[in-house]
């Protein structure tokens, strides 16, 4: 209790005075420079300094890339007499170099007259990714996603159509081997089945699409041809989505009990981890035709494929075993007390959960990836950043830098930057149901 | 009534290798391991066909050759008449050289941007953010090539340049850049003696101070006086000597000679284009990994320390940053590891490295691919597998102690001398009070100093010391003596880093090394050419003697300081 009363005191204002507007360095715009900008000595040194930098650097910047730009022209010197006609002085950028080999940035040197089968490959894909990406779209539609890398190599290589049919057949062949194993087994045919499956569809490949050289076919197009943008999409997207598979095998051989399969695990991942991928490359363009049967020779892109397979499987194998980790042991005990058997409680009850955890750490294996595709211009491939030197040793274009790098370099940062701040979005929205 | 009744003894089937849960994973890997062998020998006869149908084999004999071609920029000795070992070693030691700079130049802009981005300024940390996510989602590659590109394209020749003036004595030019270079003079050894003396009494002087604030609470001047002896020391001397004599080291400032400049430190374009683009692009990592750490450490730590009355400085010291380097470290050596593998791209702007000597021009004008390739990967999964043992030695001294397991069975060297000198585990898990010599880990790093003298000279006789007069090059040694010298490395470099990261086990490793020692002299090993001034029987007894001493250190010295970044709970 308190000894203040309204009895005991002289005076008691008889209303309630009316608040008072903060002072003015309280409130609005200079409260928010005072507390964000300007609230210490060192801050505010670092602000002055910080507005300097970017009062120097922006103008000139955008001066640079779009008030001075010259957008087209048929050469560096013409681009320079542009410019000097408007009385450009300084650096100014030669987009024109862009604006004439845009075609070859994006698809390298596919014939032009051909065009429309890399950009109906491109459109399918969004096709095949939206029953993927969004539960919304029907099941039957995932179909459709299965049968577009084959589709797509169609469109791209180009050829007769039978033995693109015939390799469609494969998986169904695996398939039906796979359920012939179960049928003998009495339902329990686990591992056995899927080995017996994937040897099945292994040699069908390897043996029957090359047996038909009919059917409708497009104008085949050479390896040698491709490049550009379409090249590093080719890469990334195949080396991602094949190396889900075998990440998700290499995961589970690592936390295996069996100790030879394992140490195997062990072994290919922290090889492949160890080495940088340059050196994987370089074994796809001068050693891996070796290991192959003799008369034998792969495609460049198709070894390039490969390694940057087994390359990017190591990578998915460490994240999806840290989802595998991350999942409470009481997932896997109670998969066992159902008396579900290893692959049935891996397929029903471990990897859905372990892989929805993982997928922020793929979609950043695949940023990784995508990034990594550039490499391949060290060994020859004309992807964007291969396709650089050429155009700079035109003499039309010699003497051009900056414009390349910040164009490719632009296009990466899009692509890159979209996926992190999509895998960004897919963590917020799957953390909220495992808390 | 008995309740448990045996269970039937079933004769063994042959079908129970599947259906019975006790054999089935036997089974399984016995299959795998029949699938994997064919595979592998279907590869390797594929391999050897093709081989045999190109007329090559397989042996390394070549790499002995003369290899033919220049390395413009190199930190040893290297003709292009020099054998192709000495080029890849030429090559590794570039790899080396950009992979240490970067990673000091990345750490060090990683944690301001990292810092700078938590900053309460407003327009630095966004100005940090675009930073860091413009620089993260662009290709690295492509950053090098710019970088290399600009350098090339738009710096100006050495002639232009001789006109400019200087910045602080470096001259950048299309050619690459001339920084200026220390040139030791007559007396420099004393300044050099000067600073390492400088430096063991900065850590006599750290650890005097420990036990005075242990045993009195009283706080001693630390980092102005170890400042004073590590810097003020050799300058000092420095000074007197210059007085008396005349500067004993000097700096060699780069200067125009013709078309080019001379003196001082020259780096070509295609080093600094890696180095920078590599340090600037793992900084942007280094700093998520350092706002991610220091976000780790719960405000109410800070508000702890000051409830305790620490002082602000001594709050980050003790108690802030050994949290927050706990989640900083792990992801920030792999981080580096990054870097290394990332500096491979040399190949892309001619720098010649490891990948660009070995796996460049050695692979095509050999044409051995396999021997190139396989020592290639070699060589950096070695560094890889350092790095990650490095990593995993760290988490096991920094991982939270929670409840302390029964030590093993295992025999170990420490576990013998235990009886003499106390258990070590009362030492791995006590705190500081449970040991009266707090401050003596400081020691400990003479006995690393020690170990990495000897690491690197075994290293250089392993790999630099190719000189045909002194001695055979390492392939031409039979295999006993190969395998025993690098067993002796392995063994030196496995002390050297269990010793780094003050690790109990150590003592089993320098035992194992002596052992190692005596071994490859009694293969044969030409142990006594390691260091070429010197006669042979001096270094064989030196370095055993120098290994002996250590162990002895080990043994009945003061124990290293493993609590020194364990927390531990403890009973009660």
């Amino acid at each position: 209790m308190s000894d203040v009363h309204a009895q005991t005191v002289a005076y008691v204002a008889p209303s309630q005075i009316p608040p008072s507007p903060p002072p003015a360095r309280e409130r609005g715009a200079v409260k928010w420079l005072r507390a964000n900008l300007f609230s210490s000595i060192s801050n505010g040194i670092l602000t002055v300094i910080a507005i300097l930098i970017i009062a120097y650097a922006l103008p000139a910047l955008v001066q640079w890339a779009f008030v001075d730009a010259v957008w087209s022209a048929g050469s560096l010197s013409e681009c320079r007499e542009i410019a000097a006609a408007r009385g450009v002085e300084g650096a100014f950028a030669c987009w024109a170099v862009i604006n004439e080999r845009f075609n070859q940035f994006l698809f390298g040197f596919y014939p032009e007259e051909l065009y429309w089968r890399p950009i109906l490959t491109f459109l399918l894909m969004f096709a095949a990714a939206a029953p993927i990406l969004f539960n919304a779209i029907p099941r039957k539609a995932l179909i459709g996603s299965a049968l577009f890398p084959f589709v797509a190599y169609w469109l791209l290589w180009g050829g007769p159509a039978a033995p693109v049919i015939l390799a469609i057949i494969g998986p169904v062949v695996g398939y039906v081997a796979f359920r012939f194993v179960e049928k003998a087994m009495h339902g329990d045919a686990g591992a056995t089945g899927m080995v017996v499956g994937a040897l099945a569809m292994v040699l069908w490949w390897s043996f029957v699409p090359g047996l038909v050289d009919a059917g409708p076919a497009l104008e085949p197009v050479e390896s040698a041809r491709m490049g550009g943008f379409m090249l590093a999409l080719i890469i990334g997207i195949t080396g991602i989505a094949a190396s889900l598979p075998f990440g998700i095998l290499l995961a589970l051989g690592r936390k295996s009990d069996l100790i030879f399969i394992k140490t195997l695990s062990v072994i290919f991942i922290e090889f492949i981890r160890g080495v940088p991928l340059i050196t994987l490359l370089f074994v796809a363009s001068s050693v891996l035709n070796y290991f192959f049967p003799p008369g034998t020779a792969l495609d460049l892109i198709l070894r390039v494929v490969i390694m940057a397979t087994l390359f990017a499987s190591a990578y998915m194998a460490e994240v999806i075993r840290g989802g595998l980790a991350a999942l409470p042991s009481g997932q896997y005990e109670a998969a066992d007390s159902l008396g579900l058997d290893y692959w049935k409680s891996m397929r029903l009850i471990i990897l859905p959960q372990a892989l929805k955890i993982s997928i922020p750490g793929i979609v950043n294996t695949f940023i990784g990836l995508f990034k990594d595709t550039t490499l391949v211009s060290v060994i020859g491939l004309l992807d964007p950043v291969g396709i650089i030197n050429p155009i700079r040793a035109d003499s039309n274009w010699n003497g051009i830098v900056w414009e390349f790098y910040v164009f490719v370099g632009l296009f990466f940062w899009v692509f890159c930057f979209g996926m992190s701040r999509y895998s960004m979005y897919l963590e917020r929205k799957l953390a909220t149901d495992h808390r | 009534m008995t309740a448990i009744t045996d269970p039937p003894r079933a004769d063994f089937r042959l079908g129970m290798l599947w259906t019975d849960t006790r054999y089935r994973s036997l089974t399984i890997q016995v299959i795998a391991l029949i699938l994997v062998l064919l595979g592998a020998s279907y590869l390797v006869s594929n391999v050897l066909a093709n081989l045999a149908a190109l007329g090559k084999d397989f042996s390394f004999g070549i790499l002995t050759g003369p290899a033919s071609y220049d390395i413009n920029q190199r930190l040893i000795d290297y003709t292009s008449r020099s054998s192709h070992t000495t080029a890849a070693v030429v090559g590794m030691l570039n790899t080396l050289l950009v992979a240490v700079m970067g990673c000091l130049l990345a750490t060090v802009i990683g944690v301001v941007a990292g810092v700078l981005r938590l900053s309460n300024n407003w327009l630095i940390s966004k100005l940090m953010t675009v930073y860091i996510e413009t620089v993260r989602n662009i290709p690295v590659l492509i950053q090098i090539l710019l970088l290399a590109a600009v350098f090339d394209e738009f710096l100006p020749s050495p002639r232009q340049a001789g006109a400019d003036a200087h910045m602080l004595g470096i001259v950048a030019t299309n050619r690459g850049f001339y920084i200026p270079g220390p040139v030791f003079g007559a007396g420099s050894v004393f300044v050099v003696a000067a600073l390492i003396l400088g430096i063991v009494g900065s850590v006599w002087y750290a650890r005097h101070a420990k036990r005075v604030q242990q045993e009195t609470g009283r706080l001693l001047p630390i980092w102005r006086v170890r400042l004073g002896l590590i810097v003020g020391l050799p300058f000092v001397v420095w000074a007197a000597i210059a007085l008396v004599a005349g500067a004993p080291i000097t700096l060699a400032y780069p200067e125009l000679q013709g078309f080019n400049f001379d003196g001082g430190i020259y780096m070509r374009n295609s080093l600094v284009a890696l180095w920078l683009a590599l340090s600037i692009y793992t900084g942007a990592f280094i700093a998520e990994n350092v706002r991610a750490g220091i976000l780790s450490v719960s405000k109410g730590q800070t508000e702890a320390a000051y409830a305790l009355g620490l002082r602000a400085n001594r709050t980050m010291s003790l108690v802030i940053l050994p949290q927050a380097l706990r989640v900083i470290i792990p992801p920030l050596i792999s981080q580096y590891l990054n870097l290394t593998k990332n500096s491979s791209l040399a190949i892309a702007v001619g720098y010649m490295d490891a990948t660009g000597t070995l796996g460049g021009i050695t692979l095509n004008q050999t044409g051995r691919e396999f021997e190139t390739l396989l020592l290639l990967m070699a060589f950096y999964l070695s560094i890889s597998l350092t790095i990650s043992m490095i990593m995993n030695l760290y988490n096991e001294q920094v991982k939270l102690v929670e409840r302390t397991s029964a030590s093993g069975t295992a025999f170990s060297f420490g576990k013998l001398f235990d009886s003499m000198t106390g258990p070590w585990d009362t030492l791995k898990k006590g705190d500081a009070a449970h040991q009266p010599n707090f401050g003596v880990a400081s020691w400990l790093n003479l006995v690393v100093l020690l170990y990495a003298g000897m690491l690197a000279a075994e290293l250089a006789f392993l790999f630099l010391a190719d000189v045909p007069e002194l001695r055979r090059a390492y392939f031409d040694w039979t295999l006993v003596q190969q395998l025993t010298f690098l067993l002796l490395v392995t063994l030196t470099l496995s002390t050297l880093l269990t010793a780094v990261f003050k690790h109990f086990r150590v003592i089993d490793l320098a035992v194992g090394t002596l052992a190692m020692w005596i071994v490859a002299l009694l293969a044969g090993n030409p142990l006594g050419l390691m260091i070429p001034s010197l006669p042979s029987i001096l270094v064989v007894v030196g370095c055993a003697a120098a290994q002996l001493g250590a162990i002895a250190y080990l043994v009945f010295g003061a124990r290293p300081n493993v609590t020194y970044f364990c927390r531990v709970r403890r009973d009660g």
